[in-house]
């Protein structure tokens, strides 16, 4: 795809944001139409509408204010600082999250866009670092914890579901930000938004376009061979979103792209800088149609299209991969609540999805040998949700009967109780993934893996402005699907993996002052059985992510237009195969605790009602990043960015 | 013949009306049912056969009779009248109570302030700090809420919102503090997603939300206070009575009608607020 001008893209922007003022609500009749938009859409949603301290779920909820103030510029940034994930690096100068200890690449978290699914379909992952960039983004909701019930087979251990601002935006946004790391720019990107409503239609859209690198360090792989990062680690996102509703209907788009470039290779750097792109196609239509009151029936269908890992490179076979993966999907789902105190949500839904590989006559690709594979699968759900006297209660499932895999049975339960200044969560879930393309492909007698976690939560609004919750957790994955290297990449189901541990959060609101602490820690002692994830001597520990998180942030806001945010990430000491030993084996590494802190500030109406300035100097104790590989799949520690100052323009009308 | 007196009474009111109807012309949009319903209203004081605000030759027509006083219902009626310039008094009824009534007698859309001040004290007795959000330039709904909040013992803070830009980012600035958060009668804060967010937000921090639209009870105000469309037409009846027989001699008045108010009960339950259901109030979950 010709990459969009920087220029092209403001002044459609531009131009777009006078209609979309001019349509702002403003009299009566925009005023009754709003009112009758509102009854409509909200009849289903008071019904089984949860605060976070309600919700079934140990949940996380970032709305635009919190992304904004926070200065963090990507998802990555925002992840790193939730309790419970931690980024680890991949292969290629991908990055990707883990969650509780457990590498969450290759499908264990699911990530979705605007109801879009994310991970990619050949390996199940969600690449991070300079994608997703905040500027563009509503909320981002994470269910730290399994979807599966609801979102199917990649919500194994959690949900990360953001929303652009597509949907919402009203008037014209423009953003423009920059990051410059000591010898390289880490990040230049544009953003655009524009949207509006006219009675009960509205439709909105944003545009994201960049570029970056991931470090300006120079990479050493096991043997010591190395490159400099900042000529061969691009990181460039284009991002287009749009959404329009008009009454029940709902209409969604997605093109996302996440270019890249490399030579950190799987474990040897590459002879040469090699480009690797993600992109991503979807669309999506939905109708809620209101059958009384009390029943609303949705359909949705879906189509995707994507290029995943795409590297063109037949001189340099190790890397090549072009591959082109489709998917429609089709839902039914009915929300019914028959009384205020009970609730419904049941459904189907099934896909179909075909792999092909895109140049099959060079002999490089196939799906065990074949240049296409197809399968499909359909699934049931249910929960039914009922308010007592003592609590509220939740009980659900999904079945789900894959073609290929056979049939994967998950079920959830969940106590939520609140008696204010109290809450509490006693949560039990099961959850399943199922093996991706390239698993099958390169599996042996591979099978999906079945995951149970139990749950618990107390929270206490000690006083208006103090809140704090307390999770336990306790993770088992069985038959994990685990990569391996016998001469060829191999994935094989192995016995069982898992950790157990607990994260806490504080918050405090006064004044001018909200400050957030948090602590996540997890032990994989006693729930650990795969090799390749075992530290020799930290029991507790698995490959890759510190046992102790500790995450501390306030927004400070001395003047009316002013926010000041400082953050400090502390990560206890991890460990990873990373090095070689005397005799050329990978040997155990350990990579000492770490300290990160970030400083933002904006300014808010900058001589111009709308226009903010941002800046703010990441890592300012220079600790560098670093991200280790989870697995002993030959890579050296990627590094990270260091020190970097960053620089954020944002004009917004309407 | 015990019909006599009753008979002659109706007579004369007949009489009474007919001339009366003579000297107010209504001028208004029949097709928006809310304008009809403010119109029946009216016509539960006085009758009155108004002038199709669509039809401008027939708004001029009747004009140019130089009626006492003029009851356009609708800012379009009131954008046409104003065009006019009659020599009457106008009435803008069923308006936002700003630009359109501007420099009128007006019964603005918005609710009377004391029935929100007087349903959040029944239903949050503890509440004391207010924030009010109002559009800008609405100087007579907010004055109107001034004087409902401090009767009712509240201590009102008020944030003018001018445009929507960090809109988020004002809200928190307003709640955080307050006992309560009351949203005066803006359309651009009636959109589903900036409802959800308010709506979220109070919840979180178990700040009651006082509305303007039966909409936002139903997503989680905990309480709101709309529009009651005939109450509007009643009183711009009254109004234009009073009108006719002394016309104003300082500022043109407004008067706010009462509300309808609706209360959601799950968010009431869920707040445990102490207090009880405003009476007649409707009640939704």
């Amino acid at each position: 795809m010709a990459r969009p001008t920087l220029v092209a893209v403001s002044l459609a922007l531009l131009a777009s944001s006078s209609p979309a003022r001019a349509q702002e609500p403003g009299g009566e009749l925009d005023l009754f139409a709003l009112d009758a938009t509102l009854a409509r859409e909200t009849t289903v949603a008071s019904g089984r509408a949860r605060t976070v301290r309600e919700t079934p779920g140990v949940v996380t909820l970032l709305d635009r204010e919190d992304l904004l103030a926070s200065g963090a510029r990507d998802l990555g940034d925002l992840l790193a600082r939730v309790p419970g994930f931690q980024l680890g690096g991949d292969v290629m100068n991908a990055v990707a999250s883990g969650f509780r200890g457990i590498w969450g690449q290759e499908g264990k978290i699911l990530f979705v866009v605007d109801g879009f699914e994310m991970n990619e379909l050949s390996y199940g992952g969600f690449q991070l670092g300079n994608r997703i960039l905040l500027d563009q983004v509503e909320r981002v909701e994470i269910i730290r914890g399994p979807g599966s019930v609801v979102y199917g087979g990649n919500a194994e251990l959690a949900v990360v579901n953001v929303v652009t601002r597509a949907g919402s935006v009203s008037g014209a946004a423009l953003s423009a930000g920059a990051g410059r790391l000591e010898r390289a720019t880490s990040a230049a990107y544009l953003t655009g938004a524009a949207g509006g409503a006219r009675g009960e239609a509205r439709a909105g859209a944003t545009v994201t376009v960049g570029t970056g690198v991931r470090s300006d360090h120079t990479y050493a792989d096991v043997a010591g061979e190395t490159f400099d990062m900042a000529e061969a680690s691009r990181l460039a996102p284009t991002q287009v979103t749009a959404a329009a509703s008009w009454r029940g209907l709902s209409l969604r788009a997605i093109y996302d792209e996440h270019e890249t470039s490399m030579r950190d290779g799987y474990d040897a750097v590459s002879p040469r800088e090699v480009d690797v792109r993600w992109r991503t196609a979807a669309a999506a239509a939905s109708y809620a149609w209101r059958l009384g009151e009390r029943l609303t029936v949705t359909p949705t269908l879906t189509y995707r299209w994507e290029v995943p890992w795409e590297a063109r490179t037949p001189d340099l076979e190790d890397f090549y991969y072009d591959v082109t993966n489709q998917r429609v999907t089709g839902r039914l789902a009915g929300s019914w609540a028959p009384s205020a105190q009970l609730s419904l949500l049941a459904g189907g839904e099934a896909y179909l999805e075909q792999g092909r590989v895109n140049e099959f006559e060079n002999g490089l690709l196939s799906f065990d040998g074949a240049r296409t594979v197809t399968q499909h699968s359909a699934a049931g759900f249910a929960e039914i949700g009922a308010d007592t006297r003592y609590a509220n209660l939740l009980a659900g499932g999904r079945i789900e009967r894959h073609e290929r895999f056979g049939t994967s049975v998950v079920p959830r339960l969940a106590v939520t109780r609140l008696f204010a200044p109290f809450h509490v969560k006693l949560l039990a879930s099961g959850a399943f993934r199922t093996p991706s393309f390239e698993n099958a492909n390169y599996g042996v007698d591979i099978v999906p893996e079945r995951t149970r976690v139990f749950e618990a939560e107390v929270g206490w609004q000690a006083a208006q402005a103090l809140y704090v919750s307390v999770n336990a957790f306790d993770m088992t994955v069985e038959d994990p699907i685990v990569f391996g290297f016998d001469g060829g990449d191999v994935y094989t189901n192995e016995v069982r993996t898992g950790s157990r541990g607990l994260e806490a959060e504080a918050r405090l609101r006064a004044g001018p002052v909200s400050a957030q602490v948090s602590w996540s820690y997890y032990s994989a002692r006693g729930k650990n059985r795969v090799p390749a994830y075992e530290i020799p001597g930290e029991p507790g520990l698995l490959a890759g992510f510190a046992g102790h998180k500790v995450v501390a942030s306030a927004q400070i806001r001395p003047l009316a237009r002013l926010v000041v945010s400082p953050s400090l990430v502390f990560l206890s000491e991890r460990f990873a195969r990373d090095r070689l030993d005397g005799v050329g084996e990978l040997t155990v590494g350990r990579t000492a605790p770490a300290l990160y802190l970030d400083v933002f500030a904006a300014w808010r109406d900058l001589g111009v009602r709308g226009l903010e300035l941002g800046v703010g100097l990441r890592d300012a104790l220079d600790t560098d990043t670093v991200y280790l590989q989870p697995y002993p799949g030959g890579h050296a520690a990627l590094p990270g960015a260091g020190r970097e100052v960053t620089l954020r323009l944002r004009y917004e009308r309407g | 013949m015990a019909d006599l007196p009753r008979l002659l009474a109706a007579a004369l009111a007949a009489l009474f009306a007919a001339s009366a109807a003579a000297d107010v012309l209504v001028v208004t949009q029949p097709e928006v049912a809310q304008y009809g319903d403010v119109l029946a209203g009216f016509r539960e004081v006085r009758p009155a056969d108004p002038v199709d605000a669509r039809n401008e030759e027939a708004v001029r027509a009747a004009l140019a009779r130089k009626p006492a006083v003029v009851v356009a219902i609708g800012s379009k009626a009131a954008a046409l009248v104003r065009a006019a310039a009659p020599a009457g008094t106008v009435i803008a009824a069923g308006v936002l109570g700003g630009e359109a009534a501007r420099g009128y007698a007006a019964v603005p859309l918005e609710a009377r302030a004391a029935d929100a001040a007087r349903a959040l004290g029944t239903l949050a007795p503890r509440v004391r700090k207010v924030a009010v959000l109002h559009p800008a330039g609405a100087g007579a709904a907010v004055a109107d809420a001034r004087a409902a909040a401090r009767a009712a013992g509240l201590e009102p803070t008020f944030w003018p919102l001018a445009e929507l830009t960090d809109f988020q980012g004002l809200f928190r600035r307003a709640a955080e503090g307050a006992d309560a958060v009351w949203l005066l009668a803006d359309p651009r804060l009636a959109r589903p997603e900036l409802v959800k967010f308010m709506v979220t937000f109070c919840l979180e921090r178990r700040v009651p939300l006082v509305g303007f639209l039966d909409g936002m009870t139903r997503t989680g105000a905990l309480v709101s206070i709309a529009a009651d469309f005939r109450a509007i037409g009643r009183e711009a009846a009254h109004l234009a009575a009073d009108l006719e027989a002394r016309p104003p001699e300082g500022p043109t008045p407004f008067r706010f009608a009462p509300g309808k108010v609706s209360v959601n009960e799950r968010v009431r339950e869920m707040l445990q607020l102490g207090g009880a259901v405003p009476a007649g109030a409707e009640t939704v979950r």
